[in-house]
């Protein structure tokens, strides 16, 4: 249990820790310590002590120091162990919780403060059994079963060697967050670099679980056949996804859900393609990857600032609502894609020669990893078919891209 | 459960998996209850167990009557039962303690009887306890079935279900007069159709603790499933779900104002339906100590017995977003405009699945915010659930697959065989009246009234400063609220948070709002961004009697329509001199004698409520609370007690929705001033002194624009509009009328009587002032004016809450603090820095803090500081706040890190990645890098490498400065490096939006945490909650949720971080 | 506010002075006013910060930055109303101030900080000009009448607040004129007396009475006194302190104030009745560092002395904050004024053993030696020993001692009045009462406090005033600069 919020010197670490914190948060005070004088000018960036500001000439006026910083730490310790001596606690942790310690003042005069009923904040709760009141336990997180193990152990000599491996696995809704823990093993020993692209190569088949591919890092590729819940590619750090229906299926893809909402939420670079459509908030927040779906739900690309994505089917209401960066194309194949696109923030282009090389590569690629029939008639029908595509491109954006442009 | 210590039942919050599986033509088979268990076995991940594995937070399977296996089962008791349709079944769990369980079951005998029910028997309902948990096993009710025959007379299955409702209430009508709550009785379900077999079970355990569902012989077309994760700590069986009509994922956030409303209009509740003794014996409808999915089911089975179709109902509570909507069927829209004026949305994200035993469906609200998935197979089959996959079918027989979509319907309709979409089904219940004609007819549209016959008089220059003077208004109001206001249409900002005394423990006199601190949002349910998706959010307003909810005429709405309930002082005196012949305003001069006297305001309140009755008694739709008339005798009640007097006095009285209440407030200017009279019952509001000072300061030359006064007046406008949107998104509500009278605030420092009596229902749990302290702190800025004054003032008080000043409201962090403590750490002085926390700690003569009235009690004699641990294990346990990169400067950042390294505590990257490079040590050995990563909203720079490379992963699930709130990023501040560290292109701005779109509800979090703990296990998860009433309770749920450590931090520095962490200390932290 | 990126645009500037050469041919102010642009780029650079220092550092209160936030405006009366809430006089804070606030102001932590006192100055000339200022004529009499004995910035800021809460104010003084200290001790060229006049007269109209000539205790008795409801005593530190070594008598070695006085008279044509103290083609000595002295210097300039030369006791401060004196405290730095520029070598260090005379009895020299002081972890002095060697005779014909002031003249007034003396000599009062030892006489100013800043003066006036009017009519209604409340 931790406690923050305006604490300032060590008798208010100590109220904190007799009414239940065992750790706390000091942030204005560090602040303070290191130079700040409380402006309340931080959203304008003109901080004249360099805090709260990112103006390369104002940032040269910081004068904190580390020691400074050290120095109230140490201070607030010490009185603590001051009060501690003084109400006879050896140690925080035989403090925590003993709100019994606490008492009203008896000296308020004020005339409205004197009306408080503390009995509810000092109250102290029953604890027949005698549990301890700091944290003495483990959480279970449920982990020691979960698929990743088995996905660790397969990729062995990937993780040893960066040797391609591959392997298949059946999956079912309970199996939730795919490939984390292999990213996590792979991020400790190669950091934001990761594997070369397609080292670690493992199919599924079945329903996944929710954040099928979370933060998947480089060198992974999946294939699922079949369809996930909500969350795919949640954090996507470089890995590869490739989703399309079990080969039995007879549903037509776009037509069809087969991932849940929010897939790609903070994705900051990998690729993801669906041979079907997805729910609510398809790429939300994306910076960075690239997706190919073929058909969305409700506010799309929301809040995305970076990445691509290609929707080759249709699109639900507030489309790109707080989209600052990144391109989306839309196969707008209804007409109605217009209404349909909060356009504050994006204007809707046609298509570019770069933005019709970029976007056959990826339905090339879309093909050979989902075998999707929909890209394949685009493609086969380039000539007719491209007129259909909308290019949603942020106004903010383009204008720093055009601005590159010129200093280039 | 009853209220303890800062405890309240009133703040558990739970959320789900859901869904049912149903034969479309109706085929009743046992495979499709065994398959509705295997779906809700497989949604186990979404429900939650407390501190023992084996007990559940609940779950529970509705089916139909399984008809053959009760027959026979029936015979063996010698229970003769009826033909199907012919009997009902209650399931009922009864106290175990002898005495009490024979009293509910001779009373369930005795209503029967007196409903003209043939009572038939009791069966115990044969359970398993083989590993239920003993937290389960000491709340286990004894579960039972009894039977009942349909009277004679009764001519269908719909009017047997409204009869055995009206049975069911009877039953529990007569339990309450002898017993007091929590009542031993609960009836899961009575029924001649369906029944529902639940408890306090993992989802595992329902099939296997219920014996019945493992026999063959009970069959059913559908089986409806619920699996329950509450932040509820406590054991409780009839809190599982699926309740007798629905099964809700989600959470209800406008559940008080939804039930004042309901309450409001229960004296005019009349039902073809239903005889006067009938509906005598339903009162109160909603019984006290549910949950919000409990009292939303007892309205549905209202609505629904009381002959509107189900999807009707649906409708009704969780309309789709149709204000502002503009590619909307017209007929479509007049169909939601017509039912916003006789009730607001229930609102809050909900996947609801609803039956009444022959049609099932499932509908989504307007944010789409809780998954909904669904499949239907060749086989006439429809598979929904909360997650794809949760119920294996053969790939090969599925034609079609989807999601539920925001604010969409579904229906099967088992008797017709059929699917019918959202289209089809609103198609025609649109259609059912000509609702568009109605409004059309009655529907008053204030724009088009004609100018009003007297207009109130131009105040001059001095009037309006009397008037500022005695509203309280400082020149700090004046220059950095209004006028941003007026100028720009905006609200302004600040930063930094607040460190001045609560209201309570302020010695300058109090705006009576600032002792009313709003709620937000955090884990149970999500804000929404008021910007991005405006679109599902609406300022409808409605004026009048809001009519009989149980049947439809087109007189209910007869009502004046507002776009937003901000009026100008022109609009305001068109509403006061309407008169349609049956539709006219009343003035009611809300003041009290200035004479200082004790009970002098409440004498003044009770005037007003009485002369609101009379106003109503007269027939009156519109009453106008105004505080004008002020004089050196009178002084404004305030006008937020005013109106919730008002507004109260009139829902006890029952004659609330007969009429619109309407604020002339001289003191309301800022937006929490509007919320607050919104929140507490006012339908139109009346800023008449805040537009006066606007104008005033225009033709003053005050303001430094070119602006018009009409476009000044209307930026005003829309900065408190949108100020308002802001504050209801905050609280995951979409609209206004929904958020009317929903009382979402806590209340500071307010004597716990007076607000049971004029704010009832609101939370207030530290006491306070009473109505004469009110009076007094009224009077001090009422004689600022209206005194014969020696030294008239040419200058209001400075205010001094935003910045400090030295005759203004008392700041923690002042000249003396900030520069004593700078002083201190950078000559490593620890006798100035006593001298700085000196300071600080004695609240002797001014207070800041409700920890600056405690004192420590000694029950220990006190030791040497030497026996003390050392000053570097305490360093330890010290965090530093999380600020991001990109908020504060890198140096700024990098030199808080090195100092957190240095003495083994911990710094946080906030929100926005963090530079590769800062894992490298320095040279010295020092290191850059923060131990904690946060993962906010908008997780910038969160990959899988920022997360393997912490300590302690944090989820923020608010900010203390502005929870529930977005953040914003400019362009000009994205530069190189800032791009770089969040992924993004420099010069272009970052949104963070307000949720995190990955948690909408408590299990959301779960998963959450699940994933981090995948992306990296050595680090502890920390969730980040936000002060405010009933975070224990929430605490305790994220502790549930798998968290190792919880964060409680400060909510806007002012209110007390503490008090809530003692909550429920022992649950979570024993887990 | 005004305009947040102001301070990072705009570099402090002063207003443009007169040359030396021509400003030491008179007594006139030589200071300019800022041109409109100026003002406003001044005013720009203040940051409107959350914790306002500088509104802490200014004795009296003073709402700086909403102030400037008004002058970058350009609403002029809005700048007046707010700065005249806490101060009668600006018209004096704006042009002898040594400005603490300036020393407290954020901007100062690495740049220059906001130029607050020459805003000050500009806010109050401008309301003269447009004709804010008027007299504050009270219908709302209370019968009461009042006694202030003393016209310095103390006395006029009781009188001034007084009669705005509709008492009858009499104003006694002494001197021929009314201001005390600012008209007799502060030099022309810095406050010129029509700045005094102007005020004077606004405060006549206002109701009222000054009786000049008039010394209580002296020509008036103090039994007058007790006719008035209340008295507040504000007659200043009088009492300059001396330095006793061999040679004092000598003629030439003069009182700073002695020799200021006569010039503000003479400017002002008032008579002199004394001998007069003249510079002219003298070899002066200042002894004292401060600003006494430096005015002195400034004097003797005018007069056309062969050289000035001053003295200080203590060490050479130093030119930057150092740790002993961190922001936001007023810092002991070395500070350079108008009339140094003007010409005169400056010694530190430096103390005076003996004036040396002529047979006549006229001062000729001084005999001085170099101190070495000893300094504590901070770098403060504490300790000095005499350099040997460095003995040395220095001529000079003029000597003023500007070496401050010990506490206000007992005899007279303070002794038949029988009001209780503090240690230090001062009128002793409760720390926030204000209120003598005798019934019904308060004390305000230096005369309490010792001595101190005309902007504490004026203050202490104002405090003081507050307290009077709660005793004679059990509240006040009149401003303070702290906090205050009233319910019922």
């Amino acid at each position: 249990m931790q406690a923050d919020g305006q604490m300032k010197t060590g008798r208010d670490l100590v109220i904190a820790t007799l009414l239940g914190a065992e750790e706390w948060g000091v942030a204005t005070a560090a602040l303070v310590a290191g130079g700040c004088i409380m402006m309340r000018k931080c959203h304008l960036n003109t901080c004249p002590v360099g805090v709260a500001t990112q103006d390369p000439e104002l940032r040269k006026l910081f004068s904190g120091k580390p020691e400074d910083i050290v120095n109230l730490f140490q201070f607030l310790a010490e009185e603590m162990r001051e009060i501690m001596a003084e109400l006879g606690f050896r140690t925080i942790n035989e403090m925590v919780g003993r709100a019994q310690f606490l008492k009203k003042r008896e000296d308020i005069q004020h005339w409205k403060a004197n009306k408080i009923d503390f009995s509810g904040i000092l109250h102290v709760a029953r604890n027949a059994t005698g549990e301890t009141l700091y944290n003495t336990e483990e959480q279970d997180h449920g982990m020691s079963m979960i698929l990743d193990w088995g996905l660790v152990k397969q990729a062995k000599l990937a993780l040893d060697t960066k040797t391609p491996v591959f392997g298949t696995f059946l999956v079912k809704n309970t199996d939730r967050t795919i490939g984390t823990l292999l990213s996590n093993e792979i991020s400790k020993l190669y950091g934001a670099e990761g594997l070369p692209d397609n080292t670690i190569n493992f199919k599924f088949e079945g329903s996944a679980g929710q954040s099928f591919g979370a933060f998947n890092t480089k060198g992974i590729s999946f294939e699922l056949e079949g369809e996930a819940n909500d969350y795919v590619g949640k954090g996507l750090s470089g890995a590869q996804l490739a989703i399309y229906p079990a080969k039995v299926s007879t549903l037509v893809p776009h037509d069809n859900i087969i991932i849940g909402n929010v897939a790609l939420y903070g994705a900051t670079s990998g690729h993801l393609f669906i041979n079907g459509m997805a729910g609510e908030r398809f790429a939300v927040r994306n910076s960075g990857a690239t997706a190919v779906v073929e058909g969305i739900g409700d506010h799309g690309c929301e809040y995305m600032t970076g990445g691509k994505a290609l929707i080759l089917g249709s699109t639900g209401r507030n489309f790109a609502a707080g989209m600052s960066g990144g391109i989306a194309w839309i196969y707008d194949i209804n007409g109605t894609f217009r209404e349909n696109c909060n356009q504050e923030m994006v204007d809707l282009d046609p298509l570019e020669s770069e933005d019709e090389t970029t976007i056959i590569a990826l339905l090339k690629r879309h093909i050979l990893l989902t075998n999707s029939e929909r890209a394949s008639y685009i493609l086969n029908n380039w000539a007719t078919e491209k007129v259909r595509f909308i290019k949603v491109f942020p106004r903010e954006y383009k204008n720093v891209l055009r601005k590159k442009l010129v200093v280039a | 459960m009853q209220q303890e210590g800062l405890y309240n039942p009133e703040f558990e919050h739970d959320a789900c998996g859901v869904g049912f599986v149903a034969h479309i033509k109706g085929q009743k088979s046992h495979a499709q209850v065994k398959d509705a268990l295997t779906m809700l076995e497989n949604m186990e991940h979404r429900g939650a167990c407390g501190c023992d594995p084996e007990s559940g937070d609940g779950a529970g399977i509705m089916i139909q009557l399984p008809h053959e296996f009760l027959w026979e089962e029936c015979i063996k008791l010698g229970i003769q039962l009826e033909e199907p349709g012919y009997y009902g079944t209650g399931m009922v769990f009864l106290p175990k303690e002898s005495e009490l369980n024979q009293f509910c079951r001779t009373i369930i005998q005795e209503a029967a009887e007196e409903r003209k029910m043939t009572f038939l028997g009791f069966r115990s309902v044969p359970v398993n306890r083989q590993g239920i948990g003993p937290t389960a096993l000491g709340a286990e009710p004894e579960i039972i079935q009894f039977f009942v025959s349909r009277p004679d007379g009764v001519a269908n299955t719909e009017e047997f279900e409204r009869k055995l409702y009206v049975l069911r209430r009877l039953i529990i009508q007569k339990v309450k007069q002898k017993q007091s709550y929590p009542l031993p009785l609960y009836i899961a379900s009575l029924s001649c159709k369906t029944i529902i077999y639940k408890g306090q079970l993992t989802t595992y355990q329902v099939g296997s603790y219920f014996e019945d569902l493992r026999d063959t012989r009970v069959v059913s077309a559908f089986g409806l499933v619920h699996s329950r994760f509450s932040t509820n700590t406590f054991p409780s069986w009839s809190l599982a779900q699926p309740f007798r009509m629905i099964a809700h994922n989600g959470e209800i956030n406008t559940l008080t104002g939804n039930l004042n409303w309901f309450y409001a209009g229960v004296r005019s509740l009349s039902s073809p339906y239903f005889t006067a003794e009938e509906m005598e014996i339903l009162l109160p409808i909603v019984d006290k100590g549910q949950s919000d999915s409990a009292c939303l089911d007892n309205v549905v089975e209202l609505l629904l017995h009381s002959g509107r179709s189900l999807p009707h109902v649906m409708l009704m509570l969780v309309p789709e977003a149709w204000d502002g909507n503009t590619q909307m069927d017209p007929l479509k829209r007049a169909f939601y405009e017509y039912h916003a004026t006789l009730m607001e949305p229930w609102d809050g994200p909900a996947a609801l699945c609803f039956t009444d035993g022959k049609t099932i469906g499932a509908t989504l609200d307007r944010n789409g915010l809780r998954p909904l998935r669904y499949a239907i197979t060749s086989d006439d089959r429809v598979v929904v659930a909360s997650e794809a996959g949760a119920l294996p079918i053969d790939e090969s027989t599925i034609i079609k697959k989807g999601r539920q979509q925001p604010g969409k319907i579904f229906v099967v309709d088992m008797e017709a065989g059929l699917i019918r979409s959202d289209e089809e089904v609103k198609g025609e219940l649109v259609r059912q009246q000509p609702y568009g004609e109605w409004l059309d007819n009655y529907k008053i549209k204030l724009e088009e009234l004609a100018e009003p016959r007297v207009t109130f008089t131009y105040l001059s220059k001095e009037s309006v400063f009397k008037y500022q003077q005695s509203f309280g208004y400082s020149r700090e109001d004046l220059e950095t609220i209004l006028t941003p206001m007026a100028v720009t249409g905006y609200e302004p900002i600040g930063s930094m948070g607040t460190d001045v005394p609560l209201a309570l423990l302020s010695d300058q006199p109090q705006h009576l709002s600032s002792y009313f601190k709003q709620f937000f949002a955090q884990v149970t349910n999500p804000p929404i961004d008021p910007i991005r998706e405006r679109l599902v959010m609406s300022l409808a307003t409605f004026i009048g009697n809001a009519g009989n909810i149980l049947i439809e005429d087109k007189k209910f709405c007869h009502c004046v329509t507002l776009e937003h309930p901000i009026l100008t002082s022109s609009e305001l005196e068109k509403l006061r001199s309407i008169d349609t012949g049956v539709f006219q305003a009343k003035t009611l001069q809300s003041y009290f004698r200035a004479d200082g006297k004790p009970g002098s305001l409440e004498a003044g309140i009770e005037r007003l409520c009485r002369y609101a009755d009379d106003a109503v008694r007269d027939g009156f739709e519109v009453i106008i609370l105004s505080d004008r008339a002020i004089d050196s005798q009178h002084a404004a009640i305030p006008s937020i007690l005013a109106v919730s007097a008002v507004h109260h006095h009139l829902i006890k009285t029952g004659n609330r929705g007969a009429v619109g209440l309407v604020v002339e407030a001289g003191d309301a200017w800022e937006v929490h001033h509007f919320a607050c009279l919104l929140a507490f019952g006012a339908t139109a509001i009346n800023p008449y002194m805040a537009l006066a000072s606007i104008r005033t300061m225009r033709e003053e030359g005050q303001l430094d624009t070119e602006l018009t006064w009409d476009q000044l007046r209307k930026n005003y406008v829309k900065a408190v509009c949108n100020g308002l949107l802001k504050i209801f998104s905050k609280m995951g509500i979409s609209t206004l009328q929904s958020y009317h009278g929903a009382q979402i605030f806590e209340v500071l420092g307010i004597d716990k009587e007076v607000v049971d009596k004029y704010f009832c229902g609101a939370v207030s749990r530290i006491g306070g002032l009473q109505l004469d302290d009110i009076a007094k702190e009224a009077l001090a800025k009422h004689w600022r004016s209206f005194e014969n004054n020696r030294s008239p003032k040419s200058l209001l008080p400075e205010g001094g809450v935003y910045q400090w000043k030295r005759r203004g409201e008392g700041h923690l962090w002042n000249p003396q603090t900030v520069h004593l403590l700078q002083q201190a750490c950078r000559t490593d002085d620890f006798q100035t820095f006593k001298k700085y926390s000196a300071l600080i700690n004695n609240q002797k003569e001014r207070i800041f803090t409700l920890r600056g009235l405690l004192d420590f009690a000694k029950h220990r004699t006190a030791i040497s500081i030497d026996e003390v641990e050392p000053v570097s294990e305490i360093m330890k346990r010290f965090a530093t706040g999380a600020m991001s990169f990109g908020s504060i400067s890198h140096e700024a950042h990098s030199t808080l890190a090195i100092a957190m390294n240095r003495v083994g505590g911990k710094s946080n990257t906030g929100e926005g990645g963090e530079d590769e490079l800062r894992y490298q040590k320095l040279p010295n050995g020092d290191s850059m890098r923060s131990a904690i990563k946060q993962v906010a909203s908008g997780r910038f720079g969160v990959t899988s490498n920022y997360l393997t490379q912490a300590d302690e992963l944090q989820i923020k699930m608010a900010q203390g400065a502005k929870p529930g709130e977005g953040g914003q990023l400019p362009g000009h501040k994205v530069d190189e490096w800032i791009a770089k560290v969040r992924h993004s292109t420099p010069g272009v701005g970052l949104i963070s939006p307000p949720p995190h779109h990955d948690i909408y509800s408590i299990e959301d979090l779960a998963q959450l945490i699940f994933d981090l703990k995948n992306a990296n296990r050595d680090a502890r998860i920390n969730v980040k909650l936000v002060s405010k009433a009933g975070v224990g309770t929430i605490a305790a749920g994220v502790a549930k949720a798998h968290a190792d450590v919880i964060l409680i931090a400060g909510y806007d520095g002012g209110t007390e971080p503490l008090p809530s962490v003692r909550l429920n200390m022992q649950v979570f932290l024993g887990n | 506010m005004g305009k947040p990126t102001g301070f990072l645009e705009f570099d402090r500037a002063a207003p443009q002075k007169d040359a030396v050469e021509s400003r030491k041919q008179n007594y006139q102010e030589f200071v300019h006013l800022f041109s409109e642009d100026q003002l406003n780029s001044q005013a720009a650079r203040c940051m409107d910060c959350g914790i306002p220092f500088c509104h802490s550092g200014c004795p009296l209160g003073n709402v700086i930055p909403e102030f400037n936030d008004a002058v970058y405006d350009g609403k002029w009366e809005d700048a007046y109303n707010i700065l005249s809430s806490t101060n009668n006089f600006p018209e004096f804070t704006g042009r002898i101030c040594p400005a603490p606030c300036e020393s407290a102001c954020v901007l100062g932590i690495n740049k220059s900080p906001v130029a607050i006192e020459e805003i000050e100055k500009h806010i109050i000339e401008i309301a003269y000009k447009k004709g804010y200022v008027k007299p504050n004529k009270i219908h709302l009499k209370t019968g009461k009448k009042i006694a202030v004995v003393g016209s310095g910035p103390s006395g006029l800021a009781a009188a001034a607040q007084l009669n705005k809460a509709g008492h009858d104010v009499v104003v006694y003084e002494r001197d021929d004129k009314v201001g005390g200290l600012l008209r007799y001790g502060i030099p022309d060229f810095k406050l010129d007396k029509s700045v005094i006049d102007r005020r004077i007269e606004i405060m006549a109209e206002s109701g009222i009475e000054f009786r000049t000539n008039a010394e209580v205790g002296n020509n008036v008795p103090a039994s007058e006194l007790s006719a008035y409801h209340a008295v507040v005593l504000a007659g200043g530190s009088t009492i300059p302190r001396n330095l006793n070594i061999p040679g004092r008598d000598l003629k030439g070695v003069h009182f700073a104030m002695e020799f200021l006085k006569q010039q503000n008279k003479r400017v002002g044509n008032s008579p002199i009745n004394v001998a007069e103290i003249t510079a002219t083609d003298k070899n002066v000595l200042v002894i004292g560092g401060g600003d006494t002295g430096s005015d002195c210097v400034g004097t003797s300039n005018r007069h056309g002395a062969k050289s000035v030369t001053q003295f200080e006791l203590m060490p050479q401060p130093p030119q930057t904050r150092t740790a002993a004196m961190p922001w936001p405290t007023y810092p002991m730095l070395l500070k350079t004024t108008t009339s140094h520029e003007e010409g005169c070598q400056r010694h530190w260090s430096i103390s005076t053993k003996e004036f040396l005379g002529d047979a006549e009895g006229n001062l000729r020299g001084a005999l001085v030696v170099d101190l070495e002081w000893e300094t504590d972890a901070l770098g403060r002095p504490t300790s000095f020993k005499e350099v040997e060697g460095s003995q040395r005779e220095i001529p000079c014909e003029l000597v003023t001692l500007a070496m401050g002031f010990l506490h206000p003249q007992h005899e007279g007034l303070l002794q038949q009045l029988g009001v209780t003396l503090d240690g230090r000599g001062n009128v002793q009062a409760t720390e926030n009462e204000y209120k003598t030892t005798a019934d019904k006489i308060f004390v305000a100013g230096d005369m309490r406090r010792g001595q101190s800043l005309v902007v504490w003066a004026i203050s202490e006036g104002r405090e003081c005033a507050r307290k009077v009017d709660e005793f004679l009519m059990g509240s006040t209604e009149l401003e303070s600069k702290e906090a205050v409340y009233n319910y019922a």
